[in-house]
């Protein structure tokens, strides 16, 4: 992920630069030619996607999964669409031991489970079947353990896990809208200059 | 008045023809441990869906005859009144843990908070359910992560939270090993000794004849035998019907046959040490 950004960036900039149209040629080998025209769009491109990359990044490894659906559901996401999510995300490596396990089980009965990409497409079916069976088998009881648990009340939920804002995220906020602003305004003043 | 009072119910799932559960006429008392024993597929967990009110309203189907509790119809609760009257336990641990949380102490807790009970009243209860069922020690864990026990003994934890005063409990120990098994029947001694109702679907005969009160044996949707513990597990008849019985009370038949005058009715280990050293003129 951290690194998927930087590789996006090497290709956009090489591919941009070799092979746009371009007229200033900066240097050339054999049949190919580097441009400017290509360089310095790779590079105004490639800037902005780093920046998204990046914040993005940034946040979800300082922000677990647990604190971003809390501040959503608090937001007024529903708690359905929460469990949905963190269920999910918990489920995850569950299934990934289940399929584990199963591929455990199925080379004992002899289906090759390494080996080429044909082999590999192979043992997709017997070891997703069961896999998606298994899962599918146990959500009616767990849709009871749910009920039994008070999913579907109506009532306001309290959270024993819970994050208030801090002061200082107050002032962020208000910062953040400040510059936001300014940014904008900003822009639209060169455009008319 | 009956707790729990069950009159002509007969109920038939969606898309099936017959009925699995005919004419089933109980009642249930307060503060009394009934078990249901009956062959697979005999509608045991039926029957404890339609007490625990899922029957019709969640698998819908076609139910006829009258379910009350405290006299008044099971219709006419909310869901979270039934929630907060009736905890239900099921056989497959790892299918009651519901996802929701990453911790043991959140997992208890996360019932508590779907009906907004205070933090500070939820603390209180989840410590008080964790001292109970041997769970303090995984408060941290991820509910996933343990064994099958563990989850067995948190899905407890979870429901006893709630404080519900009738435990519908469905087979809670096949998936156990015997350790287990001992320790989730340990936490249902001590329910019962909080003066909770519980309905017990177990197969492990000689646990029933040890902790449970009255028995509803089932037979193919039909209750064939209601009453104490000891009059229906003496009845040799339930045997055809796919049920088993203590082997004390086999142990006492086949001493009948030799000719030995031993009591009927022996149901418990205890009671046939009893009987014996009677026998032995000790
Ligand atoms: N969801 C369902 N839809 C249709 N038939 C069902 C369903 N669940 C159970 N049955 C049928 O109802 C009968 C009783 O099942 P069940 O109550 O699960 O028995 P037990 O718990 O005693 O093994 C069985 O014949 C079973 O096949
Ligand atoms: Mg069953």
């Amino acid at each position: 992920m951290r690194n998927s950004v930087g590789v996006l960036f090497i290709i956009l900039v090489v591919i941009q630069t070799f092979f746009a149209a371009g007229e200033t040629i900066l240097f050339s080998f054999w049949i190919f030619s580097a441009k400017l025209e290509g360089l310095l769009f790779a590079l105004k491109l490639g800037f902005v996607l780093a920046n998204i990359g990046g914040c993005l990044i940034w946040f979800f490894a300082i922000t677990t999964e647990k604190d971003f659906v809390l501040a959503l559901e608090k937001k007024g996401l529903s708690s359905k669409a929460s469990y949905v999510v963190l269920s999910t995300l918990q489920m995850v490596p569950v299934l990934k031991k289940r399929s584990e396990t199963i591929m455990n089980a199925q080379r004992a009965r002899r289906v090759e489970t390494e080996g080429g990409l044909l082999v590999r497409a192979k043992v997709f079916v017997p070891t997703i079947v069961p896999l998606v069976l298994s899962s599918i088998q146990g959500t009616e009881e767990r849709a009871l353990t749910l009920e039994a648990r008070g999913f579907s009340v109506e009532t306001k939920s309290t959270h024993l896990y819970d994050i208030e804002p801090k002061p200082v995220d107050k002032t962020l906020n208000i910062i953040t809208g400040l510059v936001f602003i300014l940014i904008v305004v900003g822009r639209i003043v060169l455009c008319l200059i | 008045m009956p707790y729990i009072d069950l009159k002509n119910v007969t109920y038939t799932y969606p898309l099936v023809k017959e009925p699995c559960i005919k004419d089933i006429s109980v009642s249930i008392e307060k503060g009394k441990f009934y078990a249901i024993v009956g062959a697979n597929g005999s509608g045991k967990t039926t029957l404890c869906n339609i007490i625990r009110g899922f029957i019709p309203g969640f698998y819908q189907g076609e139910i006829e005859g009258t379910v009350e509790l405290e006299g008044k119809s099971l219709e006419e609760y909310t869901l979270g009144e039934l929630t907060s009257k009736i905890g239900y336990v099921f056989q497959n641990p790892f299918n009651q843990i519901t996802g929701a949380r990453d911790n043991v102490y959140e997992e208890i807790a996360y019932g508590l908070e779907n009906l907004g009970v205070e933090v500070p009243t939820i603390r209180k209860k989840v410590e008080e359910v964790m001292e109970l069922t041997n769970t303090a020690y995984l408060a941290d864990k991820n509910p996933f992560e343990l064994s099958g026990g563990q989850q067995q003994r948190v899905a407890f934890a979870s429901v006893l939270a709630l404080e519900p005063d009738i435990f519908v409990i469905d087979e809670p120990t096949s998936q156990l090993d015997p350790k287990e098994t001992e320790r989730v029947f340990d936490i249902i001694d001590k329910m019962k000794k909080m003066g909770k109702t519980i309905i017990l679907v177990e197969h492990k005969i000689e646990l029933i004849a040890e902790y449970a009160d009255d028995i509803i044996a089932l037979e193919d949707g039909r209750v064939v035998k209601f009453g104490e513990k000891h009059d229906v597990l003496s009845d040799l008849s339930l045997i055809e019907k796919g049920i088993d019985l203590p082997q004390t009370v086999l142990l006492a038949d086949e001493l009948r046959k030799m000719g030995i005058p031993a009591k009927e009715k022996i149901i418990t280990k205890q009671e046939m040490i009893g009987q014996l050293k009677q026998i032995m003129g000790k």
